[in-house]
C-alpha cells in the first residue's frame, strides 16, 4: 500500500465518522432549541421534559463529534503537507475562521448550557442553546466553504506555484457552496427529524406511558422530515449545474453515459493535456443509492406526515415500525453523498490545481498505516460505545435525565419530578 | 501583520496551557485527591463547566496555524508525525473518559474510565513535554520524520517529567480554589507537595535547554531563561500562597507558570515564524474577522468564568 492511498483512506474514515455525529448534532440542536423555546414561552412541563430527553441524546452524540473533529483538523498537517504548501493561503482561511468564529463559541456556550440547568436565568439559558445552534451552522458554513474551494477553487491567483487569496467574498459566493450548504443542512434536518420520530415511534410500539412527550416529539419529527427530504432532493439536483460547469468528468462518471463520458474526456484533454482525469466509476453506484434512497425517504416521510391526521400514524402501528426502520437511513445516504462529492473530485485535491498525489505529505507508508490503524481502531470503538450509550438513554425514556442533577444526590442519575 | 498574528498565536497557545493545564492536572490527580465516587464526581464537576471552553483554545491554535502559518502547521505536525499521532490519541481518549465515565451507574465502568483518564492525562501532559523539548531544538523540516529521532534523548524526557509535574501542581491549586470542605485540604496538601518539585524541574529543563539545545544568541537565551526562571519562581511562590490559604493568588501564579513553557518555545521559534506566515492578503482578511471576533470570544470566556465562579458544593449541578 502506498502513502497516498493510506492517507486518503484515513481521511475518508475519520471524516465519515465525524459526519455521522455532526449531522445528527446539527439536526438535533434545532429540535432541542425549539423545544426549550416552547417551554420558555408556554411554561408547559412537557416541553421541559422533551428538551431534557432529546438534549441528553444530543450531548452524548456531541462528544464523538468533537473528538473525531479534532483528529480531522490535525490530519491536514499530518498527511496533507502539499495542500498547505500550495493552497494554504486560501484554504486555511475558512478553516481558521471556523475555529475562531464558530467552534470556539459553540463549545464555550454548550458547556455553560449543560452546567447552567436550574442555575442560570431561564431566558439566558434558552439564549445559550440558540447561540450553540447558530454557531454550529456557522461552523458548517465555513467548513463547506473550505471544501467548496477544493471542488472549485475561486478567489485566488497563482504565483510561482502557490495560490494567493485575491477575493475572500468569492469563497462564500462559490457556486460549489451555494447549493451544497442547503443540501447538507437539509440532510441534517432529515436525520434529526427521523431520529426524533424513530425513537418516539419505538416508544409507542413498546406502549410507553410517556404518551404526551412522545406524541409531541413524534409530531415534530414527522413534520420536519419531509421538509428536509424534499429540500435535499431540490438542492441535490441544483448542484448538478455547478458540477457540470466545473467538474464535467465527475458528472459524466456519475451518469455513466458513453457520449457524456467521451465529451468530458475531450474536455479534460484540452484543459489538462493527456492523462487520466476520471474518478473511479463506483461512485455511480453510490450516487444511485443516495438518489433513490432520498426519493424513497421523501415519499415515505410524506406519507407519515399525512397519517398524522387523526393520529393514524400511531393507531395503524405499521407506520411506527417503518419510522424505526428509517432512522439509520439518512446517515447511510449522507455518507454515500460525501463519497460521491469527495471521491468524485479524484484525482484532484484542489480541482485543476493540485492532485492528491502532489498534496500528500512525504511520510513513509508504514507510519501512515500505523496511524490509520490506531485512529480507526480507537475511533471505531468509541463510535460503537457512543451509539450504545445513545441507545441506552433513548430506551430509558424521559424519566432519566442528565441535566440539573446536583452533587448531593446519589451518583445515579436522578428521576425527575416533572 | 505577521507580528500581530504571531502574538495572537502566542496568546492562544499560552492561554491553552493555562486553562487546559488544570484540566489535565485534575485528570492526573483524579484518583489521588478524589477517594470516593462522590469525591471524584466533585473533581470532575470542578472542571466541568470549563472543560469544553478550555480545549477549544487548542483547536483555535490549530485554526490560526492553518490560516496564518500554514507552513508551520506542516512542519510542527508532519515533522513529528508519530508523536503528534500519539498525542492526538491521548487527547481523544482523555476527552471521552470525561464524557463517558458518568453515563452509566456501574461502579466498574466508572472506575475503568477513571483509570483511563489518569493514564491519558499523564500521557497528554508528557506529550506536551516531549513536543516542547523536541521543538526547542527547532522545527524539523516538513515531510520528514527527523523530529521523531530527537524524542529519544534525555532532554525531551526531562521536559515530559517537568510538564507532568507542572500540570499536576496547577490542577491541584485549581482544585483547592474550586472545591469545598475536606477536598480543599487534600488538594492543598497535594499542591504543596507538588509545587516546589515542579518549580525545580521547570528551572532544570529551561537551564538544560539553554546549555544544550537553544541557539547561542543572547536575544534567544536571555528572554528564554528569564521567562523560564519567572515560571519556576511563580510555582515556588504559589506554594507559599497555598500554605496561607490564598487560593486565587496561587492559581494566578500557577497559570503564569503553566504558560511559561509555551512562551519559551515561541521565543525560540519566532526566528522561523515570519517565513512561514501566510500571504498579507490572507492575513488582513482574517484580521478583519479577528478584530470583531476576539473581543466577543474574550467576553464569552469571561462570562463563563463569572457564571461558574462559585465553589463546588452539594448544590452544584453535575454532568461529567
Amino acid at each position: 500500500m502506498d502513502t497516498l492511498l493510506l492517507a486518503r483512506l484515513q481521511f475518508a474514515t475519520t471524516t465519515s465518522f465525524h459526519f455521522l455525529f455532526v449531522t445528527l448534532s446539527l439536526g438535533l440542536v434545532v429540535f432541542v432549541a425549539g423545544m426549550q423555546t416552547a417551554y420558555a414561552v408556554s411554561g408547559k412541563a412537557v416541553y421541559a421534559r422533551m428538551t431534557k430527553f432529546w438534549g441528553t441524546l444530543y450531548v452524548i452524540n456531541y462528544a464523538l463529534g468533537i473528538v473525531t473533529g479534532l483528529v480531522m483538523e490535525f490530519q491536514f498537517g499530518l498527511n496533507w503537507g502539499g495542500l498547505s504548501e500550495v493552497a494554504g493561503n486560501v484554504f486555511g482561511a475558512p478553516l481558521a475562521l471556523e475555529t475562531l468564529i464558530a467552534f470556539f463559541v459553540e463549545a464555550t456556550f454548550l458547556g455553560m448550557w449543560i452546567f447552567g440547568w436550574n442555575r442560570l436565568p431561564k431566558w439566558i439559558h434558552l439564549a445559550l442553546i440558540w447561540l450553540v445552534a447558530v454557531a454550529a451552522y456557522a461552523s458548517a458554513l465555513w467548513v463547506l466553504a473550505a471544501n467548496a474551494f477544493l471542488q472549485n477553487p475561486v478567489g485566488h491567483e497563482m504565483r510561482d506555484g502557490r495560490a494567493y487569496l485575491t477575493d475572500f467574498g468569492a469563497l462564500l459566493r462559490n457556486d460549489s457552496l451555494t447549493d451544497s450548504l442547503p443540501h447538507v443542512v437539509s440532510a441534517a434536518l432529515l436525520a434529526g427529524g427521523l431520529f426524533v420520530a424513530g425513537i418516539s415511534a419505538w416508544h409507542f410500539i413498546r406502549r410507553t406511558d410517556e404518551v404526551e412527550v412522545f406524541r409531541r416529539s413524534l409530531r415534530w419529527g414527522v413534520v420536519a422530515a419531509p421538509v428536509g427530504a424534499f429540500s435535499i432532493i431540490h438542492f441535490g439536483f441544483l448542484q448538478e449545474v455547478a458540477i457540470e460547469r466545473y467538474q464535467p468528468m465527475k458528472l459524466a462518471v456519475i451518469y455513466q453515459e458513453p457520449a457524456r463520458l467521451e465529451a468530458a474526456r475531450q474536455l479534460m484533454l484540452q484543459r489538462f493535456g493527456p492523462g487520466d482525469f476520471a474518478p473511479p466509476s463506483w461512485i455511480a453506484i453510490l450516487y444511485q443509492i443516495m438518489m433513490n434512497g432520498a426519493f424513497v425517504l421523501a415519499l415515505a416521510t410524506l406519507a407519515c406526515l399525512v397519517l398524522l391526521f387523526r393520529n393514524w400514524l400511531i393507531r395503524l402501528r405499521v407506520p411506527l415500525y417503518a419510522l424505526v426502520v428509517m432512522l439509520p437511513v439518512p446517515f447511510i445516504l449522507m455518507i454515500t453523498g460525501w463519497l460521491v462529492r469527495e471521491v468524485g473530485r479524484q484525482p484532484w485535491a484542489v480541482y485543476g490545481l493540485l492532485t492528491t498525489e502532489q498534496a500528500v505529505s512525504d511520510v513513509p507508508p508504514g507510519l501512515v498505516l500505523a496511524s490509520y490503524v490506531g485512529f480507526t481502531l480507537v475511533l471505531g470503538l468509541l463510535v460503537v460505545l457512543d451509539y450504545w450509550l445513545i441507545a441506552t438513554y433513548a430506551r430509558r425514556g424521559p424519566r432519566h435525565t442528565l441535566f440539573g442533577t446536583t452533587l448531593a444526590e446519589p451518583a445515579r442519575d436522578r428521576l425527575t419530578a416533572y | 501583520m505577521d507580528l500581530v498574528w504571531a502574538v495572537l498565536l502566542g496568546l492562544l497557545f499560552c492561554g491553552y496551557f493555562m486553562v487546559d493545564g488544570f484540566d489535565i492536572g485534575t485528570g492526573l490527580l483524579l484518583r489521588r485527591v478524589g477517594r470516593t465516587e462522590g469525591e471524584r464526581r466533585a473533581l470532575l464537576t470542578a472542571i466541568g463547566p470549563f472543560f469544553l471552553g478550555n480545549e477549544v483554545w487548542l483547536v483555535a491554535v490549530g485554526g490560526v496555524l492553518a490560516g496564518a502559518f500554514p507552513l508551520v502547521e506542516d512542519r510542527a505536525q508532519g515533522g513529528m508525525y508519530p508523536l503528534v499521532v500519539v498525542g492526538l490519541l491521548a487527547w481523544v481518549l482523555r476527552d471521552v473518559s470525561v464524557w463517558f465515565r458518568s453515563r452509566r451507574a456501574s461502579l466498574g465502568w466508572r472506575a475503568g474510565w477513571d483509570r483511563m483518564l489518569v493514564v491519558t492525562s499523564a500521557a497528554f501532559a508528557a506529550f506536551w513535554g516531549l513536543f516542547t523539548g523536541a521543538a526547542l531544538a527547532g522545527l524539523p523540516p516538513a515531510g520528514t520524520t527527523a523530529g521523531a529521532a530527537r524524542l529519544a534523548g534525555p532532554y525531551p524526557l526531562l521536559w515530559a517529567v517537568a510538564l507532568v509535574a507542572l500540570f499536576a501542581a496547577h490542577g491541584a491549586v485549581f482544585l483547592a480554589a474550586r472545591l469545598s470542605g475536606d477536598l480543599v485540604k487534600r488538594a492543598e496538601a497535594t499542591a504543596v507537595r507538588l509545587l516546589r518539585p515542579a518549580a525545580g524541574l521547570l528551572a532544570l529543563a529551561v537551564s538544560a535547554g539553554a546549555v544544550l539545545v537553544l541557539p547561542k544568541r543572547w536575544e534567544v537565551l536571555l528572554p528564554a531563561v528569564l521567562i523560564g526562571g519567572l515560571g519556576a519562581a511563580a510555582l515556588w511562590a504559589a506554594s507559599a500562597a497555598v500554605r496561607r490559604g490564598r487560593h486565587g493568588r496561587a492559581l494566578t501564579l500557577t497559570s503564569l507558570a503553566a504558560a511559561s513553557p509555551v512562551a519559551v518555545l515561541l521565543i525560540r521559534l519566532a526566528w522561523d515564524l515570519p517565513d512561514a506566515a501566510a500571504d498579507d492578503a490572507t492575513l488582513s482578511t482574517l484580521g478583519g474577522f479577528a478584530l470583531v471576533a476576539l473581543p466577543l470570544l474574550a467576553a464569552a470566556q469571561a462570562w463563563m468564568w463569572w457564571a461558574f465562579r462559585r465553589r463546588v458544593d452539594a448544590g452544584t449541578v453535575v454532568f461529567f
